[in-house]
């Protein structure tokens, strides 16, 4: 490749980058709880991304999608190889602020990790489906494209999903 | 905990962001071996940019209309795709926006008759886009033109909405109340149109008048009675999502 088209290639992709590394952090480290192990898949994923947008000349026709792609398979192969050891690592525990009202701040964060733990317990499509939406603002017609799904499935499966994560919540 | 209350609680995990440095490290090893060539070229170009812009521009003039006159129309027509490239960057009050809504009003001969209630919708959208502009630039003296500009994008909306179908305007409708209520949040007054509201609410009415004549399973008519509750209090859109599932449940 040129110097100039590699110039050209990496400036697209720097705003890709810019555009999608919370996103893809934030799917990662929903569905691993680990900072360190979600910090190593998210490099992974930009970095096999990158090669694949190097390779094909700038064509990748929907990123977003194509990165969710590619940090989903990662994170299966990451289970597979660890074994699916359900761990919540001690750098993703949130320490209290002693400046702040710590009975106001301790019930919001101990309200976030129930939801957070309630998720990570729902079945993977249940997980994905309502990170993708409501934590990654992504709408229903990208939601389906990035699970390669149809949207009519993916309302279904929205709905069912905040079904079960209520009656998990409830529950705890 | 309702829905609304279980979605918040999600949304707040929002919160979860990776650390900055490992993000511009990340982004620096990706392109190792050239990043270090690159970003010094980039910082000139920026130190540079305004000179350099002009001394582009001054000498385009010259070569056309001293050297080259034939050149001259296409240096016109270049400085004119500019100025509109720029119109597209302004807001109500600005003296470009008219070019903008000129070249806004031309794209709207494209859409057939059946997109024209969700391009109507997006235009919408974009006005709130300008309201959210104007907050974070902080520029308020262009903030009664923009809510003017909204309201007048909001009745055109209006036209035809109550006969649209709910799967095709679902996702501008919460586009709207989402970017409505994080204007709000920061302390701008957006009237709610009345009309925009009694049309969506007669197509979800529609909506639940032929769900009701129909044979629904257990889940169906639970969720009927969840769109039924949602119109009671005015959650038209949460009714219309709900109304797309039992469709899509078909």
């Amino acid at each position: 490749m040129s110097q100039t088209k590699m110039s050209k290639s990496k400036k697209i992709f720097s705003q890709i980058y810019d555009q999608y590394v919370d996103k893809i952090y934030r799917f990662i480290f929903l569905k691993v709880s680990s900072q360190e192990i979600a910090e190593d898949l998210c490099s992974e994923t930009f970095l096999k991304s990158w090669q694949v947008f190097r390779q094909n000349n700038q064509e990748i026709e929907n990123p977003q999608a194509f990165l969710y792609k590619i940090a989903k398979n990662l994170v299966i192969d990451h289970y597979r190889e660890k074994g699916k050891a359900q761990f919540v690592s001690a750098d993703c525990v949130p320490i209290d602020d002693p400046e702040n009202d710590l009975e106001k701040k301790s019930l919001a964060q101990s309200d976030m990790e129930t939801v957070r733990t309630a998720l990570v317990d729902l079945k993977d499509d249940y997980q994905e489906v309502i990170i993708l939406h409501y934590i990654n603002d992504l709408s229903i017609p990208e939601v389906a494209k990035a699970m390669n799904k149809t949207e009519g499935a993916v309302r279904v499966q929205l709905h069912r999903a905040l079904k079960v994560l209520k009656n998990r919540i409830n529950q705890a | 905990m309702n829905e609304k209350e279980l979605i918040a609680k999600i949304r707040e995990l929002r919160q979860i962001k990776p650390r900055e440095d490992w993000v511009l490290f990340t982004k620096k090893e990706l392109f190792k071996e050239e990043s270090k060539k690159g970003t010094e070229f980039l910082l000139k170009l920026k130190r540079n940019s305004v000179p350099f812009l002009s001394d582009f521009f001054s000498s385009a003039f010259q070569i056309a209309f001293h050297h080259k006159p034939a050149f001259a129309f296409l240096v016109v027509l270049l400085v004119l795709i500019g100025v509109f490239g720029f119109a597209q960057n302004s807001i109500p009050g600005d003296s470009l926006f008219s070019l903008r809504k000129i070249g806004e009003k031309s794209q709207g001969i494209f859409v057939s008759p059946k997109d024209q209630v969700k391009a109507n919708l997006g235009l919408v959208s974009k006005r709130l886009d300008d309201l959210e502009k104007i907050v974070e630039t902080n520029s308020m003296k262009n903030l009664a033109s923009a809510l003017t500009e909204y309201q007048e994008s909001v009745s055109k909306a209006v036209q035809g909405l109550a006969k649209a179908e709910p799967k095709e305007i679902i996702e501008e409708v919460k586009k709207l109340e989402e970017k409505t209520e994080r204007i709000k949040s920061y302390g701008i007054e957006i009237e709610e149109s009345q009309e925009f509201e009694n049309a969506l609410a007669k197509i979800v009415e529609r909506e639940i008048e032929n769900l009701a004549n129909r044979d629904l399973d257990k889940e169906q008519a639970g969720l009927l009675e969840e769109i039924k509750e949602a119109y009671e209090v005015g959650q038209y859109s949460q009714a219309l999502e709900k109304i797309l599932i039992i469709s899509n449940n078909e």
